[in-house]
């Protein structure tokens, strides 16, 4: 991972490849002879047939395993276990005094009969080890406690965290989300089955206020847990998000914690976990609440660091892809990482741009549009199943009319610049997102 | 002017406008993670555009620029008032 001033001239490199490109294709077909222009036709409604197929080979192999997964918890209820043991809570922060204070008020009213807080300054600059030694002592069950350190990251604040933590079971979230009072009740459980190493919790969207941040709702829950949950099936969960993930002690020390060769250390970890042979689930009733970013800009900033962390954790373990046995599960997981880190986001705004020129220079106009109407009302189904399985607010769903069309391809733009600049290895840095105290 | 051409109009004009905000969004952010400090521009031992001046100790050194502008002023007067 690289850390130096960040070039704009090659990331301008990348958008001036990706215009000349767009450019070049409609001139050469401005200036092609009807037989390439009909041809250009037929291939737009090839295209849309592929990508339709895809899209709804992906939708309901995740709807459907996400369907047996739930009702899987709903016909043999929960796991029971006879003890709870105790639990060290997490709480990495590097000038989070803004937010700090919400997530610690939610630490104290868990259910549950005995935890640690551990709040790990990442030498911060601001007053947020102020507010962390004003928490210091014994709130309820909970035992709070800070330590500082200079300044080196998540990860390394986590391991730092995880070297001072006392109890059997780790809990790592991060400093601007909160938890529902029965967040490590409901993912304790898991434990019982001693082949669990980790469990990913529920990240809901707290601040909901502009129609940037509802969409952001929306896509974590058809967009995120929906195959988080699909995943939880087969026991393979590739991501346990970094706002709510419960570890096994034994399972983190036994990868030796948290590496800090990549920008997105979670899915790093998990894949980690899961390569030494833990099982990875998930749990949607371990709630953590989070903020997300209000501004166009800051959601780039944020989707460009995972995307290429993600690149980065797929790029230390090549060699999966060509394994798929003994170990299935897993290469299952890691090849749909890839595929919707990489492959999906390519492919999707091209054929966009495609479909667009097409239907501008060529008039394939109608058939794009039926074929949108048509993936429109998939996305609408797909929202009501998911909002309703999560028994989330029905005025999310809406929103399905242009998360396809606008926010996923938003995104998928910001994603495919980010593997380009990864394929190209150019610099990056943490760029810390905005905090606003509003969620 | 009918339905689908005004739905085709619509299709047509999201996907572009999204893709160019999308690219002058990305632009924006690098150009701002440009301007940002590095971690070299935070080191206090790294070269500074100008050095501090510290201030000989004991003796004339100890007075301060006004102290001597005040006494250049009263010599200047002082040989006024003889001449």
């Amino acid at each position: 991972m690289s850390q130096g001033r960040h070039s704009i001239w090659s990331s301008l490199g990348v958008v001036f490849a990706l215009v000349g490109v767009t450019v070049g294709f409609v001139v050469w077909a401005l200036l092609a002879g009807p037989d390439i222009q009909r041809v250009m036709v037929r291939m737009v409604v090839v295209s849309l047939v592929i990508f339709l197929f895809l899209l709804f080979l992906r939708y309901f192999a995740l709807l459907w395993f996400s369907y047996l997964g739930h009702a899987e918890r709903n016909v043999l209820g929960v796991r029971e276990i006879k003890e709870l043991p105790p639990i060290s809570i997490l709480v990495p922060a590097y000038n989070e005094g803004l937010v700090l204070e919400r997530a610690l008020t939610s630490l104290m009213q868990l259910e549950y009969p005995e935890y640690e807080v551990l709040v790990i300054d990442d030498g911060s600059t601001d007053d947020t080890l102020e507010i962390a030694t004003g928490w210091e002592g014994q709130r309820g069950p909970g035992h709070f406690r800070v330590i500082t350190k200079p300044n080196g990251g998540k990860a390394s604040a986590l391991n730092a965290g995880i070297a001072h933590s006392l109890h059997p079971l780790i809990l790592c979230m991060d400093a601007d989300s909160s938890l529902e009072p029965r967040a490590l009740l409901t993912a304790a459980r898991h434990f019982s089955d001693p082949a669990v190493g980790a469990v990913a919790g529920n990240v809901k969207v707290e601040n909901r206020g502009r129609i940037l941040t509802r969409l952001q709702a929306l896509e974590y829950i058809e967009g995120l847990n929906m195959p988080r949950r699909a995943q939880g099936f087969i026991a393979a969960v590739n991501i346990v998000p970094g706002p709510v993930g419960l570890f096994r002690r034994e399972a983190l020390e036994e990868i030796g914690g948290y590496d800090t060769d990549t920008f997105a250390e979670d899915a790093d970890l998990t894949l980690k976990i899961m390569e030494v042979g833990w099982r990875v689930e998930y749990e949607d009733q371990s709630i953590a609440w989070t903020e997300a970013p209000e501004t166009w800009r800051d959601l780039t900033q944020q989707r460009y660091r995972w995307t290429r962390g993600i690149l980065q954790a797929i790029r230390k373990r090549k060699g999966i892809y060509l394994r798929p046995f003994p170990d299935f599960p897993l290469w299952i997981s890691t090849i749909q990482l890839g595929f919707e880190a990489i492959v999906w986001p390519v492919m999707n705004v091209f054929a966009h741009l495609f479909f667009a020129i097409v239907a501008i220079l060529f008039g394939a106009g109608e058939l794009i549009v039926y074929w949108m109407i048509l993936l429109t009302l998939l996305d609408l189904v797909a929202a009501l199943v998911t909002v309703s399985m999560e028994e989330e607010s029905l005025a999310l769903v809406p929103m399905a009319l242009i998360y396809r069309f606008v926010f996923i391809l938003f995104l998928d733009v910001v994603k495919m610049f980010a593997t380009m600049e990864e394929l190209f290895r150019l610099d990056m840095g943490w760029g810390k997102l905005e905090r606003l105290e509003n969620a | 002017m009918n339905v689908v051409d005004i739905l085709v109009a619509i299709v047509v004009v999201t996907i572009l406008v999204t893709i160019i905000l999308a690219v002058v969004t990305y632009v924006a952010y690098k150009l701002r993670l440009s301007r940002e400090p590095t971690p070299q521009d935070d080191d206090p031992d790294a070269l500074r555009y100008f050095v501090l001046f510290d201030p000989p100790t004991g003796g004339a050194g100890d007075r301060t620029a006004l102290d001597r502008l005040d006494q250049d002023v009263a010599d200047m007067e002082g040989h006024a008032a003889e001449a």
